[in-house]
């Protein structure tokens, strides 16, 4: 199985992890090699050296995209939930990684107030144009939420699908093929 | 001076009716079961069309819904061939290789509501939501998303009737077919209000039901269930009326952004056709054991089999694991294979009224996969697939089969020569741009 | 925390290892003097499937959906399915042990075809169905399993209900010592966390030989050859455990478990028979010589109660509104059910004396009822006497099995030998739950309990 990029992003950090470490331990699962790459994975080492916060945030997401590259070349999956608020910035990454799906982690407003964020910050946050896959953890829950990003890196063929999710499993198969007898089809 | 003229939003309407043929529709207007149909009639035009080769609904309502033919999309029946095996899998709609209209919708910002209709199970995320027909086994599969799952569970929505139950009991078909239809347009109700859509499309897939096992209640007035029937296409027109004045009364909803269809005709069975046993008669097949109840079964040194309903496939190297047919010589075995179908007769009458080679019919990608060969019956003579029977004709208690050309398209759209179900999905997307 | 090793043995019973040849078997005594040593509560039914996987997800039998080897697709007549690994919809053991980046190695558990991936390796059961399938993940690992078990890996025994005695001894063994050459191997490849080979020889050879051994046997025969079959195996097997046990180091724990113990069985009551002598029952033609019933021979507009063969009965009813041609309606549904119960608990053996049976309600037993139980579970004489389900054999009580020579039936309780590095353990009972097995592997390895897990962990933190 190859590699690929997993980017999470959205104006809330928190969501974005808990959706990311959710999609981690799915993959882990299957028996896939995964490293997440978040903001408490990485703060210490990765941040750099600005005093605006946000220009330090950026240049950190370059270190990660970069660490995000060689991990998806090495056919590892990289899940990053870095905060990644500009859009520039993201689309760098998907022209450096090429094998890049993004996630964009929806939030209403109300729920960002309850996490503390502030205006500035939600104001700050730059929606993607074309995520390739659009949740919102607190409308649809995580399960959901997981479940989606899931069948879509099985249809863009970058995980390959699940047994669970086999189109047709055994049982189904024999109903199916009894359906298409009772209609004559076959 | 409009200071903020609103953009008004085009809405699409679908209706699809699984299997009913154009000449059927003219006759159930003539004798005034289906009155709205009239009236639309008299507004628009109803065309006949022709369906997907083979005509039946798993290849139909994926041109339909792709807008090409199934060397483009990758589906050419409700069975396909495991790899180079000889072993059969079941198509569904993570097989399917093009994409829908309603993603092309989605590329335009639009949704769509679907529901019911054929060759979309198990559900997947289009932009929108999405309710998985035929051949559709478990509703909590057949949901998209999910979240609708649980309401449209509470109504008691089911995806088809008890098919095995209803082939033995006319009366329990009919008295299914009735209930289907009214939970169907439960769910269809909610969603037309709940969701934001700018398509909306539903299958009726109770016509296609009817038609197979009790084509002979709709032919003969005399028949204890015709009455019956009649009020099966009764309640349909009338679900047409509602809905059709519904999307009028819409903002967006106009008449010519309305479209009625159907995926292929019908006709009365007089014989079943078993090609695979007249292959065997022919000595072109051959199997591993005297009681073969599966194509796998099958003696690799066979020269041709058929899969459901009339697609012909040699036993080529290049396709077939155990395949010894080289491509310079498959030509002549075709040809040879060709002259003796369509001699081929019953009670005098000629069986086969076409044959199709592959690449007349199809072109794209996977037409590595197609058939050597479909064939098109004359009406009447069902082709099968079967490895089970020793008669080359002979009935089951089946009543009705499917046609090719003889499908039905409504719109405002004027009359087209030759019109195909695969054009249907631009002159969706047409009206939406 | 280090490693931990299970080994599980298919059906070993405690009567044998902890008692009778408790002295000849110095390694599983050892684990247990070191550490712990319980009798293991299995599952009702006490079968392979569903203990197995209910050790391994801590989700009884209701829970899980299945209810033994086959069962019922639907509430049509049709005979049963094979319940394989894709009915197993609740996570396993190293589902979370994957999930949280713990590598391990799941050997010959049953119910493990066709193989799910995992973090590490998994090689499938007896109930694969032959090599020619994949049945390891990942795949490239079957191709290498004859070679590293010396030559043609056994998955089972081809038939353990044979006459040919030597032939089946010397089978089981060759299996044996097969597939624990090739766990070493594949062990020492990797570094594995968590690491589970079960052992099915024990199973077939109580089955092929409890009546040489066991004097109580109505067919015991004195002087056998075999007498000392079975003893001299579990010695062998402790011989190999004792290896496997020189591969851990000082922070390893190890647990030997079985998913259900083996007593003698008296002998078969002929089900069916019974439900036809007692009007449950009716076939369309009586057959004349011993026939497996088929539900195409029923007449299910004069029947309300059909059954099916195995260590234990499980009994059907044909209910209005729920099977096709149901007989019983719905609102007597229960009465009727106690009646039937009434009538199982008064079965006789062949001298007139009641045998003891027990019958079980799947609600009454299970935290959910899933897919489609049986309406009775029946342990016939409290599993005594095994069920047999053939028709035609003109007697209710049968002292040859209708599908081959089986002597022993399967036992309530299995064992659980446990030794866990630090020796610290909560209360532990004479008889635990086989629910707690999971749990206390996951605890092992700091991984939070589900709470949707049956069981609890059987260890203290400091073990950790």
């Amino acid at each position: 199985m190859r590699g690929f990029t997993l980017w999470v992003t959205g104006p809330s950090c928190q969501n974005n992890s808990i959706l990311s470490r959710a999609i981690e331990e799915e993959l882990l699962e299957r028996g896939m090699k995964v490293e997440l790459l978040n903001i408490d994975a990485v703060q210490s080492c990765l941040l750099g050296d600005s005093d605006d916060p946000l220009v330090s945030i950026n240049e950190g997401m370059k270190s990660v995209g970069f660490i995000a590259h060689l991990l998806t070349r090495n056919d590892v999956v990289a899940i990053c939930s870095y905060p990644s608020p500009r859009s520039s910035s993201r689309d760098e990454m998907r022209k450096l990684i090429g094998r890049f799906v993004e996630v964009y982690c929806e939030c209403a407003l109300d729920n960002l107030k309850k996490q503390g964020i502030s205006m500035e910050e939600w104001n700050a946050y730059e929606k993607p144009d074309k995520p390739e896959v659009i949740c919102d953890l607190e409308k649809e829950g995580h399960e959901e939420c997981a479940h989606k990003i899931l069948k879509t890196l099985e249809i863009l063929g970058f995980i390959p699908p699940s047994d669970d999710d086999e189109a047709y499993s055994e049982d189904e198969e024999d109903k199916i093929r009894q359906r298409l007898q009772d209609l004559g089809y076959i | 001076m409009a200071l903020f003229g609103r953009k008004k939003k085009n809405k699409v309407l679908v209706i699809g009716l699984d299997g009913v043929p154009v000449w059927l529709l003219q006759h159930l207007m003539d004798v005034g079961v289906m009155p709205k149909f009239k009236t639309l009639c008299e507004e628009g035009i109803l065309q006949s069309m022709k369906a997907s080769l083979p005509e039946i609904s798993a290849v139909s309502w994926a041109d339909f819904m792709t807008g090409t033919q199934s060397g483009e999309h990758g589906i050419y029946g409700f069975t396909d061939f495991k790899d180079r095996s000889y072993e059969i899998t079941f198509p569904n709609f993570t097989d399917l290789k093009a994409r829908t209209l309603w993603d092309r919708l989605g590329d335009m910002g639009k949704r769509s509501v679907v529901v019911n209709q054929p060759s979309t199970y198990p559900a997947r995320p289009i932009p929108g939501c999405l309710i998985s027909g035929f051949v559709a086994i478990n509703i909590k599969k057949a949901v998209h998303p999910l979240p609708l799952l649980r309401k449209v569970m509470d109504f008691g929505y089911s995806i088809d009737i008890t098919t095995m139950a209803c082939r033995r009991d006319h009366d329990l078909c009919l008295s299914e077919l009735t209930e289907t239809l009214k939970r169907r347009k439960m769910v269809v109700d909610w969603l037309w209000m709940d969701q934001d859509w700018d398509l909306l499309e539903v299958v009726v897939t109770g016509t296609d039901r009817l038609q197979h096992f009790v084509w002979s209640c709709i032919e003969d007035s005399k028949h204890p269930l015709h009455p019956r029937a009649m009020e099966y296409y009764a309640a349909i027109d009338s679900l047409i009326e509602e809905w059709v004045d519904r999307f009028l009364g819409d903002p967006g909803g106009d008449l010519s952004r309305v479209f009625l269809l159907s995926d292929h005709g019908f006709c009365g069975i007089e014989q079943e056709v078993r090609l695979n046993t007249w292959l065997m008669q022919e000595g072109l097949l051959s199997f591993l054991t005297d009681e073969p109840q599966e194509l796998s079964q099958m003696d690799p040194k066979s020269v041709a089999f058929f899969l459901d309903p009339g697609r012909l496939y040699l036993n080529r190297k290049r396709r077939f694991e155990q395949g010894w047919i080289e491509d310079e010589d498959a030509e002549s075995i075709l040809v040879e294979i060709i002259d003796k179908l369509t001699s081929l007769k019953y009670n005098g009458n000629h069986v086969i009224r076409y044959t199709f080679k592959d690449q007349e019919i199809y072109k794209g990608p996977h037409l590595n996969q197609a058939p050597d060969l479909v064939l098109l019956s004359h009406k009447g003579y069902d082709l099968k697939g079967t490895v089970k029977e020793r008669e080359l004709f002979g009935r089951s208690d089946l009543e009705g089969m499917h046609t090719w050309d003889e499908a039905f398209f409504w719109s405002m759209r004027p009359k087209e020569n030759d019109l195909r179900i695969s054009s249907l999905s631009d002159f969706i997307v047409d009206a939406l741009a | 925390m280090g490693r931990l090793l299970v080994i599980g043995l298919d059906c070993a019973t405690p009567q044998l290892v902890f008692d009778r040849w408790k002295n000849l078997l110095p390694n599983l005594t050892g684990i247990g003097d070191r550490g712990r040593r319980a009798r293991l509560f299995s599952t009702v039914p006490p079968i392979t499937v569903p203990a197995w996987t209910a050790m391994m997800t801590s989700k009884d039998p209701g829970i899980l959906g299945f209810y033994g080897f086959r069962n019922r697709k639907s509430y049509e007549y049709e005979d049963l399915y094979y319940a394989n690994a894709k009915y197993v919809k609740e996570k396993t053991v190293w589902n979370y042990l994957s999930r949280n980046r713990k590598k391990s190695l799941v050997f010959g558990v049953p119910q493990t075809y066709p193989p799910k991936p995992l973090n590490g390796v998994l090689i499938s059961s007896f109930l694969a169905p032959s090599k020619e399938v994949e049945f390891t993940y990942p795949k490239e690992i079957a191709a290498r399993l004859d070679e590293i078990a010396d030559g043609d890996y056994m998955i089972d025994v081809r038939d353990f209900r044979t006459e040919d005695k030597d032939w089946l001894l010397e089978s089981i063994y060759v299996m044996t010592e097969k597939r624990f050459k090739a766990f070493k191997t594949l062990y020492f490849e990797d570094e594995y966390d968590f690491a589970i080979l079960v052992e099915m020889g024990i199973d077939r050879i109580h089955h092929g030989f409890w009546r040489y051994f066991d004097e109580n046997h109505r067919l015991y025969e004195p002087n056998s050859p075999y007498v000392n079959a079975i003893r001299d195996y579990y010695i062998r097997l402790d011989q190999l455990i004792g290896e496997l046990l020189q591969m851990l180091g000082e922070d390893d724990a190890v647990m030997v478990v079985s998913d259900h113990g083996a007593k003698t069985m008296i002998g078969a009551i002929c089900i069916n028979e019974w439900l036809i002598e007692k009007g449950y029952l009716v076939l369309k033609e009586k057959p004349t010589q011993p026939t497996r019933l088929k539900t195409e021979m029923i007449d299910f507009e004069k029947t309300t109660v059909w059954g099916e063969g195995g260590y234990y009965a499980r009994l059907f009813f044909n209910v209005q509104g729920r099977e096709p041609l149901g007989q019983i309606p719905a609102e007597e549904y229960e009465s009727f059910r106690d009646t039937f119960i009434r009538d199982l608990e008064a079965i006789q053996d062949e001298n007139g004396k009641c045998i003891g049976t027990r019958a079980f309600k799947p609600e009454e037993i299970y935290h959910q009822v899933n897919n489609i139980a049986p309406d009775v579970i029946a342990y016939l004489g409290n599993l005594d006497w095994r069920s047999a389900g053939s028709v035609g054999t003109g007697t209710i009580h049968m002292f040859e099995n209708d599908t081959g020579p089986d002597d022993a039936n399967h036992a309530e309780e299995g064992i659980l030998i446990m030794d866990f590095p630090s020796g610290s353990y909560r209360q532990i009972q004479d008889v635990q739950s086989i629910y707690d097995i999971a749990p206390t592997i996951l605890d092992y390895f700091g991984i939070p309990v589900p709470r949707d897990m049956l069981g609890v962990s059987m260890i203290r933190e400091e073990v950790r």
